[in-house]
């Protein structure tokens, strides 16, 4: 299961770095995109289904 | 360089200040909505004995169900008990300022009326009031939605809106559903 | 169920890390039998009731309703069983602390340790109102309730016991998930943040499950809104640091650009397989959980099928995900031997994820709709419900692909022990690696003094009131309803 290449504890530094010159850009993109989709479905929600349904208190 | 700590971190703490934003943008929209067109969850805290309830006062058999008041105030009196509804069917005026008054005399029972915002809990003890009011008329189901016993899936009610023209209250200012 | 499959999954886990993560043996075994037993005892008393028709309450028990003493006494036993492991895992994490002055916890003990804490704060909500106001009712002692009361000690139980289950699964995502992909934890310092940020807001936001109650004034309840508002932040926290260090991991497989990480991950481990698929329905829970908080918004879905759904995808989708995928990744270290059938555990993540989806859309689409939960049939002769029955219909057959996937898991830990594995001693469960091993852990986070006092301070500003308010109002009380006779 755990294949040792992958896991090998002496990743060192210098292969790190020449493989994650470019990270974290990819997680700020996908986590970017899924969090901005939520607060639009949260605000279709606010707007179009919640604000019609009328006051109450 | 970004396996740099200094970096590392300068990246989490620019992820951190976009998540509080837009929790807080969620917040405003929150707290704008229950300070200007008034949409909060109903509090009342306001007590009831359950035990003695329907012998006198507001709850009685008599007072139950629409009524309009001297100032011209619609309030609907309901009794939610296992489990059934008392009233099972109310009439409420379109577009009016209508108050609803929900006690219980025995266990936790709740309501909602389909594709409204009103939504409540009614525990033994309180009086659950909820103000609205209904932009279009017609029979919408008000089901109760907490469990309250091996019953509870039998105690479903009405809500009949009426357009003003058709609200019309006897002399005792009392609307009731007529009878089918 | 809920309560009896998470509280034996997370002790199990628990004694598992403190013994691989911390490499030393765990204090007083003897106890930590005991605890299980009491679990198991508590459990066939529980179950017992329910089964035949004693403790027909549901698993809220909201009284008046009152059941068989011996169904409370049960939970009771289940929850001191529970309390053995707190100790056990805070006595395990001093005495590793004292034998390494000066170095940080490692992370998943730290974080295991943390759920300790914060189950003991838990669990005080309901312990206090089972022992002072629902067993002595049982027991025929008392004959009134003060409802109010009750609802509201239960709501201090009833968020953060959540975060009890969900914990584990963030374990897996931050300690588990970067090493099974072959990289590396972005970042120690935000996990730590993360779990102590879970501690302290998971606690005080109990009321907004009592939105729709008129016990409790407007103040108390946005009180309690705006701490909900910040429970969202650590978990959109973890969402970003996770998923870095899955971007580490496929840009050391050779992964480019924006989203080519994404194709590199090694997706047929289950542990990678099943990361992904927990976010993925994460995103959906925390849609649903977003609504369910918004305030006044909670007035459209509370107490209808919507709150089935968002629970089903957070709890039973992304969380019971995580805890299957971290079963197949410790068990053969636990058995000693290799899977003999990756492909089929595989198989059984998949399922469990599209049958959970196919499940609860419905249920999301239904509530909004005011289908209400807890309801045992519907009058579908009834126009405006007779359109819920093809969606039912979708959610049933949901429902199904979740039976099987079950049936598949059981098989699937069971073929370790019957199947002739390759008989390849698989090596002892490692974690994942900080980017920055070396970068010093501040004292505060290693340790829980200072975020006690913290929760002190925030659960005598959410609910010293809202529970005192009972005693100066002196609200009616209930009579006693029994459904055991
Ligand atoms: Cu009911
Ligand atoms: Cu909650």
């Amino acid at each position: 299961m755990n294949n040792p290449a992958d896991t090998d504890p002496d990743i060192t530094d210098p292969t790190l770095a020449a493989h994650l010159d470019e990270a974290p850009s990819g997680a700020f993109a996908l986590a970017g995109i899924a969090v901005a989709l939520l607060l639009v479905a949260w605000a279709i929600i606010y707007l179009f289904v919640f604000l019609p349904r009328g006051p109450v208190g | 360089m970004a396996i740099d700590p200094l970096s590392n971190a300068r990246s989490e703490r620019r992820w951190a200040f976009a998540m509080v934003g837009a929790a807080m943008m969620m917040l405003f929209a929150i707290v704008w909505a229950s300070l200007s067109p008034h949409m909060n969850p109903p509090s009342n805290i306001e007590n009831v004995d359950p035990n003695t309830l329907h012998i006198a006062g507001e709850f009685t058999e008599d007072n139950l169900g629409t009524q309009v008041d001297a100032k011209g105030r619609v309030t609907t009196r309901i009794v939610t008990s296992q489990f059934s509804f008392a009233p099972e069917c109310v009439v409420v005026p379109q577009d009016m300022q209508v108050t609803f008054r929900f006690v219980s005399p025995d266990v936790i029972h709740g309501l909602l009326v389909v594709g409204t915002n009103i939504n409540t809990m009614v525990v033994p003890g309180y009086v659950s009031q909820v103000h609205t009011m209904f932009d279009k008329p017609g029979d919408m189901l008000m089901p109760c939605h907490e469990f309250c016993g091996l019953g509870h899936s039998q105690m479903v009610a009405h809500v009949r809106v009426v357009p003003i023209a058709d609200f019309k209250p006897d002399e005792n200012g009392r609307v009731a559903c007529a009878e089918h | 169920m809920g309560y009896v499959l998470t509280t034996f999954f997370i002790m199990g886990f628990g004694y598992f890390v403190a013994e691989s993560a911390l490499r030393q043996p765990l204090p007083a075994p003897r106890l930590a039998w005991l605890g299980f037993i009491l679990g198991i005892v508590g459990t066939v008393m529980v179950v017992a009731t329910v089964l035949t028709g004693h403790a027909s309450v549901m698993f809220t028990f909201y009284p008046p309703l009152t059941a068989s003493p011996i169904f409370y006494l049960g939970l009771v036993l289940v929850v001191v069983g529970s309390w053995i492991w707190c100790v056990l895992m805070l006595v395990a994490m001093m005495r590793w602390k004292r034998a390494n002055p000066g170095q940080p916890v490692p992370l998943a003990m730290y974080a295991t340790a943390a759920n300790a804490v914060l189950w003991l704060w838990t669990t005080i909500g309901v312990a206090v109102e089972l022992l002072f106001v629902v067993i002595p009712a049982a027991f025929g002692w008392t004959q009134t309730v003060d409802v109010g009361l009750t609802r509201t000690l239960f709501s201090w139980t009833l968020h953060a016991i959540v975060y009890f289950w969900l914990i584990p699964a963030y374990i897996a995502f931050y300690t588990i998930a970067p090493q099974a992909a072959g990289g590396r934890l972005f970042s120690d310092l935000m996990a730590r943040a993360s779990f102590i940020l879970f501690l302290l807001c998971g606690l005080p936001v109990g009321l907004h499950h009592l939105f729709m109650d008129p016990e409790h004034s407007t103040g108390f309840k946005s009180i309690q809104m705006i701490l909900t508002v910040l429970v969202a932040v650590p978990t959109l926290l973890t969402v970003f640091t996770v998923t870095a260090s899955m971007e580490t991991a496929g840009r050391l497989r050779g992964g480019k650009g924006l989203f080519g990480w994404i194709g590199a991950l090694p997706w047929e481990r289950p542990m990678v397989l099943a990361t992904g698929l927990s976010f993925f329905m994460l995103w959906f829970g925390g849609f649903g959980g977003l609504i369910n908080m918004s305030y006044g918004m909670n007035a459209m879905v509370h107490n209808t099928s919507w709150v089935s759904a968002h629970f089903h995808m957070i709890f039973g989708g992304s969380v019971v995900i995580m805890y299957f995928a971290i079963a197949y990744h410790i068990w053969p270290s636990l058995a000693g031997r290799a899977a003999p059938s990756v492909a089929l555990q595989r198989i059984q993540l998949w399922l469990w994820a599209v049958g959970m989806m196919v499940m609860s859309m419905p249920w999301h689409w239904l509530g909004l709709n005011g289908q209400v939960r807890r309801v045992a049939q519907f009058d579908y002769a009834d126009p405006s419900m007779s359109w819920w029955t093809p969606w039912m219909a979708v959610s049933l057959a949901g429902g199904f692909v979740l039976v099987v996937s079950a049936a598949l898991f059981i098989w699937n830990l069971v073929s370790f022990h019957v199947e002739r594995s390759a008989g390849v001693y698989p090596a002892p469960v490692k974690y994942a690696t900080a980017l920055h091993p070396d970068q010093p852990v501040p004292a505060a986070l290693n340790g829980f003094a200072l975020w006690n006092v913290f929760v002190l301070i925030l659960m005598a500003a959410a609910y010293s009131y809202p529970i005192a308010q009972f005693f100066i109002l002196n609200p009616p009380q209930a009579v006693v309803h029994r459904v055991d006779r």
